[in-house]
């Protein structure tokens, strides 16, 4: 049946998505053909400035959009077909609660997933011309040292660390997906004006998530870190070191965040849901 | 063989002043066309989804063949609501694959000849279609499972007067003597020639539980007059 269920899942949210995430794509590469892969700092003016600042801002626009409408179509496929009329159809077949919930998370996460890559990618399409790729080559020492790939991280390549950062972000994704499905249910339990409380929902817990994170990071010496070494006159700051902590830190606390999140989502899913 | 429904001290509260069902106590055998008539907010409907599984009971216990509703009773119960409940971008032959997908107990070919003899066009998507005829679609594919309990919330409310003696059909000829239909609807002089039980519900509360026949050979009134008597204004 799970498989039944993400079969569906993922029929109903590739009605748009692919090609929200295809329009990303070409709108990086006309970037790159058009804008950065132009760039020529040799003949650079206040003008040109300008416009490139005016596309990157058009660029992160459209990434944020993107991201925005991956989640939103995944949170809008939950609720509607778990708490809307659909719902009548959806929680009336011989299937659990627990599987429905799996089913939408796995969807969800494969297109959150697929969201991070093709994000990944526009940014390498557009940042990565040969001009930045050259600079970079042959700088490739200094920058890696100036970041703090010294000592225990001279080994670090720049592959590795974006390994590491992109399945750091594929499993901030993932958690986003868990945390929208939690609000849409919270919402649930308001007795009218459901989608508002699903939002109010999502704002509280984001709120209640940030805070806790602050408060995580400065008992374990992160944020302290930060505000010594910016405040300090020697400049002994290790980016590398400090993202790695952030990191170890954030994982930890998005992977138990999530888990109660999703418990909760069962909870309410199985214990408070009147379809009205 | 168990009884195909059973329900005690069944009680749903929406807050703490109202009670849309209170108190309830049923038991209902197989083999029989049921109907559920009350007047508007009476609690029809809510008994209907506490049935189904899509509300929770604030009280009280709930039945379906000797089993608490969930996975295995939503095998047996096939279940058509007031609302349309259908995707509406998908086609009619893709929600028949849905159907056929998750029930076990359905039958696409019977859903093909239905779908046939009421000459609704399978590639049509349900959101081009009128909203009786998507009832009728939604109805076809309620009745062609083989079901234990086949719960039917207002079925003709919405469909012209000639196609409501193909769907009365349709429902005596799908069911067999090892199943119940319970019908909810305010049509009581539709369907009552079909009914061999009537339930009145009255605030919350089962004023009546009786066969059709006694009705008429008791009292001598059909249904639907007893009905205008019990819930008069």
């Amino acid at each position: 049946m799970l498989k039944k269920l993400i079969r569906y899942d993922m029929k109903s949210l590739n009605h748009f998505l692919p090609f929200l995430h295809i329009f990303a794509l070409l709108a990086s590469i006309l970037m790159r053909l058009f804008v950065t892969g132009r760039i020529n700092p040799q003949s650079s003016s206040k003008q040109v400035d300008f416009i490139f600042i005016l596309f990157f801002i058009l660029f992160f626009t459209t990434i944020t959009a993107l991201s925005t409408g991956t989640y939103l179509l995944a949170g809008i496929r939950f609720y509607k077909n778990m708490f809307t009329d659909e719902g009548y159809l959806t929680r009336t077949l011989p299937v659990t609660n627990a599987t429905h919930l799996l089913s939408k998370t796995i969807a969800g996460s494969i297109w959150a997933v697929i969201n991070m890559s093709v994000i990944y990618l526009c940014t390498y399409l557009v940042l990565c011309t040969p001009y930045i790729q050259s600079a970079v080559t042959s700088h490739k020492a200094e920058i890696l040292r100036e970041f703090g790939a010294t000592g225990e991280y001279a080994g670090l390549s720049f592959s590795s660390a974006l390994t590491v950062l992109f399945l750091f972000s594929c499993l901030g994704s993932i958690s986003s997906i868990v945390m929208i499905y939690a609000s849409v249910a919270l919402g649930q339990l308001f007795s009218s004006h459901r989608v508002l409380g699903a939002v109010v929902s999502y704002f509280a817990i984001s709120t209640v998530l940030s805070v806790l994170s602050l408060v995580v990071m400065a008992l374990f010496g992160n944020e302290t870190r930060l505000i010594i070494t910016a405040g300090s006159e020697g400049d002994n700051f290790n980016f590398i070191a400090y993202m790695i902590d952030v990191m170890k830190t954030s994982t930890i606390l998005m992977a138990g965040t999530s888990v109660i999140l999703y418990i909760m989502t069962h909870y309410i899913m199985n214990k408070k849901i009147n379809l009205i | 063989m168990n009884p195909i429904l059973e329900c005690y001290g069944l009680t749903k509260s929406y807050n703490k002043i109202y009670s849309a069902l209170n108190n309830l106590n049923l038991s209902l055998e197989r083999g029989q066309i049921i109907g559920l008539l009350g007047p508007n907010g009476s609690g029809k409907t809510t008994f209907i989804k506490l049935i189904n599984d899509v509300l929770v009971p604030t009280s009280g216990e709930i039945r379906i063949n000797g089993m608490a509703p969930g996975v295995e009773t939503k095998k047996i119960v096939s279940y058509l609501p007031e609302r349309t409940y259908l995707d509406e971008t998908m086609r009619v032959k893709e929600i028949i694959t849905y159907f056929s997908d998750f029930y076990d107990n359905f039958s696409s070919e019977r859903a093909y000849r239905m779908l046939d003899d009421l000459q609704i066009d399978t590639n049509a998507r349900l959101k081009t279609l009128s909203k009786g005829t998507k009832e009728k679609v939604q109805l076809i594919l309620v009745m062609s499972r083989d079901a234990g309990l086949y719960v039917l919330d207002e079925p003709i409310g919405g469909v012209d007067p000639a196609s409501r003696d193909y769907i009365l059909s349709t429902i005596l000829n799908n069911y067999n003597e090892d199943a119940a239909i319970l019908i909810s609807t305010h049509l009581i002089h539709d369907i009552e020639n079909i009914l061999d039980r009537v339930l009145f519900i009255k605030q919350g509360q089962l004023v009546l539980n009786a066969a059709v026949d006694e009705i008429r050979t008791e009292q001598g009134k059909s249904v639907d007059t007893l009905f205008r008597e019990v819930f008069r204004c």
